[in-house]
């Protein structure tokens, strides 16, 4: 029981790092990004090729601590960010979205094909697990208090960053970009340091993720399903609100989970028609959100929370 | 040469496919004024109810056809009513967030009802017909493309004989100046839904036709069809029915030059430069 | 009296644009409402039309309130209005435009469409092109055709000489007379051209900073000496 709940708050942990991440970009900036899943994909799979020991299958061999991989997780995942930035940022919000779930797409496809990289469909094992001969039987409580420390820290940067002038601008240029423009503040600039740094955030939670598994693959992260996920937890919780992105996180989890404890008792011929149904029922709680209270649980910035109701 | 030639036939009827699945998604993100992301799922409801239809009831396939058109059109209203309408004052990103989770909801209802393995409408093997300087097509290629052509027909009468379509065509130029005119312009959403069901299903037939069926089918398709829309100018249906053939012989003669699994990237590299470049497509008007 | 306007109070979010407005108008008649920039004269127009939130006050139609009715629904109990631009449907030919101002109407009757090219006839030969390739003036004639097109009760026209060549401008203004005198409809329009306006009305309302200043006959608003000085520029 106890084990199942230090897993639970495990990967729970790990979404609300992707979740914080997402939340900067749509709920602080208004950057409506479903490429999450793709920064997810970057982030673990660079960890993994960095930190690994030789292997014939896929790039590797470098054998780099784990504090390493996950600066490079962040690196990358910010570097690619900043690329796809260049082009897309200009753009209004409904193509944006629509560029980004083009670039999960061709990030995900490169991931499946590019063997030498990543080994593709049969994705990389043996990922290695920090301090795992430290800890032994209780490496999973270990592994809890890293996510947390983690998930504590990143929050208090956001924290930091939403209060702090460049946060201002951020808000402003999300509730008026044209008054933020007319100011004199290049929001451009502002929303690529937005989605870059979101974007890292989700290169950590991926890379975190990776370690903590062990073998990571196309499969999955379920692009869509894992983008999904994130998407419904910010919204359920309260975008604008990093508290409620984690709140929502929590809840959306817990859903999941608890609905996947509950189909186990299913015969295993149809594991994959009660997943779908799970999916289903995660589907209708998110329409019933946004039809009942598309603010979230914790509501929202008043600021945020104007531009979204009009 | 002859691959080039196979090539771009190869590339028409998947263009087909691409333009019939557009021209709703183009109608209804000019006067809805949002991008549909379940249009693609869409496509799939539309082939699986056809396979109920002729596979697990046994009637034939063009009765089948009829039926799956207008039963995915029914879900399309119910869809707009109990979700859409209550949002059409929203942002458009809130409703593209409520259609991504309507697409989520139609695919998994698709794999829990079928199940994830492939169907097929029928279970014989076509042999190709030689066209002429090398290139073959299947029979049921000749069939989508028929279908498509009399279907594009169709859209252009509705459009511009009818009072709903012009009605549509009004909407998707001024909607204020449609609701001061007296258009009832509830009436003409759900008939814009009903016309881009239609149309969307049709698609997904045809694409299980020529290939099989899959829960993910039409979600596989939902770049290209954006990058078609785009590419034709929002809100254009006659540009939708150009870009889709456009992309479709794109992401052929692609392959040409990179390898097949990186097709959908062609349709996103198009749609990216097309909005950076023009972003009211080649026909369109700013949206 | 078709219309009444009593004490109207509205505007945008929480700004107020009209702080209690009353008008009228009578069957039969040119009523014009000038009055300088942001006094609120489009504003009226567009509340009458449920275009405008309308936060307190009434309006009449006949006696029955329309408050909380919908353009569409005004259409269909006869009234209509032309917007001051963006007034034709671009891709639309001017057939088309007809048509839609007929949207309501369940038979197709010949007989509209002639009423209108017989009023407007350089329609009839461009009927087939689309509206967006026509001048701003042959726009306006396919504005007012398509408001004209269910032969309503009362016009609302906003500025229907805005952006126009004196040329046109005189003759949209003569076409509004000769529409109310052929037709009988009551019209209600804003002008900026408030002399010309107020020389064909029966009575004219000028407004200011969202309040009703002066009332009058046209003929007496046009001699009011303040009136002159302060509002009538053009």
């Amino acid at each position: 029981m106890i084990s199942y709940l230090i897993f639970f708050l495990i990967i729970c942990g790990i979404y609300g790092i992707m979740t914080l991440g997402l939340n900067l970009q749509w709920g602080y900036t208004g950057l409506f990004n479903i490429g999450v899943a793709g920064f997810w994909a970057v982030g673990a799979y660079t960890s993994a090729i960095l930190t690994k020991p030789p292997a014939p299958e896929h790039l590797g061999g470098f054998n780099l601590p784990f504090i390493v991989g996950l600066l490079a997780a962040a690196v990358v995942s910010g570097v690619i960010a900043f690329l796809i930035g260049i082009p897309t940022l200009r753009l209004r919000e409904d193509y944006l979205a629509i560029a980004t779930i083009g670039i999960a797409e061709i990030i995900r496809l490169i991931v499946k094909n590019e063997e030498w990289l990543t080994n593709g469909v049969r994705g990389i094992s043996g990922i290695p697990k920090p301090f795992k001969s430290l800890f032994g039987n209780s490496y999973n409580l270990f592994y809890l208090i890293l996510v947390m420390i983690a998930l504590g820290i990143i929050y208090f940067i956001i924290q930091r960053g939403i209060k702090s002038p460049w946060g201002r601008v951020l808000r402003a240029i999300r509730e008026d970009e044209e008054v933020a423009r007319a100011a004199g503040k290049d929001v451009f600039r502002y929303r690529l340091e937005s989605l870059v740094l979101g974007s890292m955030i989700m290169g950590v939670g991926g890379a975190i993720y990776a370690h903590f598994t062990s073998f990571i693959s196309p499969e999955a992260f379920k692009p869509m399903q894992g983008t999904f996920l994130v998407w419904v937890m910010l919204i359920i919780g309260g975008s604008g609100n990093s508290l409620g992105a984690l709140l929502g996180t929590l809840i959306t989890w817990s859903i999941w989970s608890g609905t996947e404890i509950l189909t186990s008792f299913l015969p295993s011929t149809i594991t994959t028609q009660a997943a779908a149904f799970r999916v289903i029922l995660i589907g209708v709680l998110l329409e019933v959100v946004l039809l009942t209270r598309p603010e979230g649980i914790l509501g929202e910035d008043p600021h945020v929370s104007s531009v979204l109701k009009e | 040469m002859v691959l080039l030639l196979q090539l771009i036939s190869n590339g028409i009827i998947l263009g087909c496919i691409i333009a019939l699945g557009s021209i709703g998604l183009s109608l209804l993100y000019g006067i809805l004024k949002f991008g549909n992301f379940a249009h693609g799922d869409m496509m799939t409801l539309g082939a699986y109810f056809a396979f109920l239809f002729k596979v697990q009831l046994g009637m034939p396939m063009w009765a089948a056809f009829v039926l799956a058109m207008l039963l995915t059109a029914f879900v399309a209203v119910i869809v707009d009513q109990v979700i859409y309408k209550s949002l059409r004052k929203s942002d458009s990103i809130i409703l593209l967030i409520a259609s991504v989770g309507i697409a989520l909801i139609l695919r998994n209802f698709i794999q829990l009802i079928w199940g994830p393995q492939n169907h097929f409408y029928d279970k014989g093997i076509q042999m190709p017909i030689q066209l002429g300087l090398g290139v073959r097509v299947k029979p049921n290629q000749i069939l989508i493309l028929v279908v498509t052509v009399a279907l594009v027909i169709f859209v252009h009468l509705f459009l511009t004989k009818t009072k709903m379509g012009k009605a549509m065509r009004a909407m998707s130029d001024n909607m204020d100046l449609a609701k001061v005119t007296g258009i009832n312009t509830e009436q003409v959403i759900k008939w814009t839904w009903v016309l881009g069901a239609v149309l969307t299903a049709a698609a997904g037939i045809l694409l299980g036709i020529d290939t099989h069926l899959l829960p993910s089918m039409g979600w596989n398709l939902l770049l290209p069809l954006f990058a078609a829309t785009i590419l034709g100018g929002i809100g254009s249906p006659y540009g939708a029915m150009l870009g889709g053939l456009v992309i479709g012989v794109s992401q052929e003669l692609s392959t040409l030059v990179i390898p097949p699994t990186y097709k959908p990237g062609v349709a996103f590299l198009i749609m990216l430069l097309m909005l950076l470049i023009k972003p009211t497509g080649l026909m369109g008007r700013s949206v | 009296m078709i219309l009444q306007v009593n004490d109207v109070v509205s505007g945008y979010g929480d700004m107020d644009i009209l702080h209690g407005i009353s008008i009228e108008v009578n069957q039969g008649e040119i009523v014009s409402i000038v009055g300088p920039n942001g006094s609120g004269k489009s504003t009226t127009l567009k509340t009458i039309f449920g275009l405008v939130n309308l936060k307190q006050g009434e309006i009449l139609y006949y006696g029955d309130s329309i408050n909380q009715n919908t353009p569409d629904q005004l259409v269909g109990l006869g009234l209509s209005f032309v917007p001051q631009s963006d007034n034709v449907f671009p891709s639309l030919t001017v057939h088309e435009n007809l048509e839609m101002g007929a949207f309501i109407s369940k038979t197709n009757k010949k007989y509209r469409f002639d009423l209108i090219y017989d009023l407007f006839p350089p329609l009839k030969e461009k009927r087939k092109t689309q509206a967006g390739n026509l001048s701003g003036g042959q726009r306006q004639m396919v504005a007012f055709g398509r408001a004209l097109i269910m032969e309503p009760e009362l016009l609302l026209l906003d500025e229907p000489t805005a952006g126009l060549s004196p040329l046109y401008i005189d003759m949209i203004l003569d076409k509004v007379a000769e529409i109310n005198k052929e037709t009988g409809v009551s019209v209600l329009m804003v002008e900026q051209n408030a002399k010309k306006a107020l020389k064909m009305s029966d009575r004219g309302y000028v407004l200011a900073a969202g309040q009703k200043k002066y009332e009058d006959t046209g003929q007496a608003l046009l001699n009011n000496e303040e009136v002159a000085q302060l509002f009538l520029g053009g």
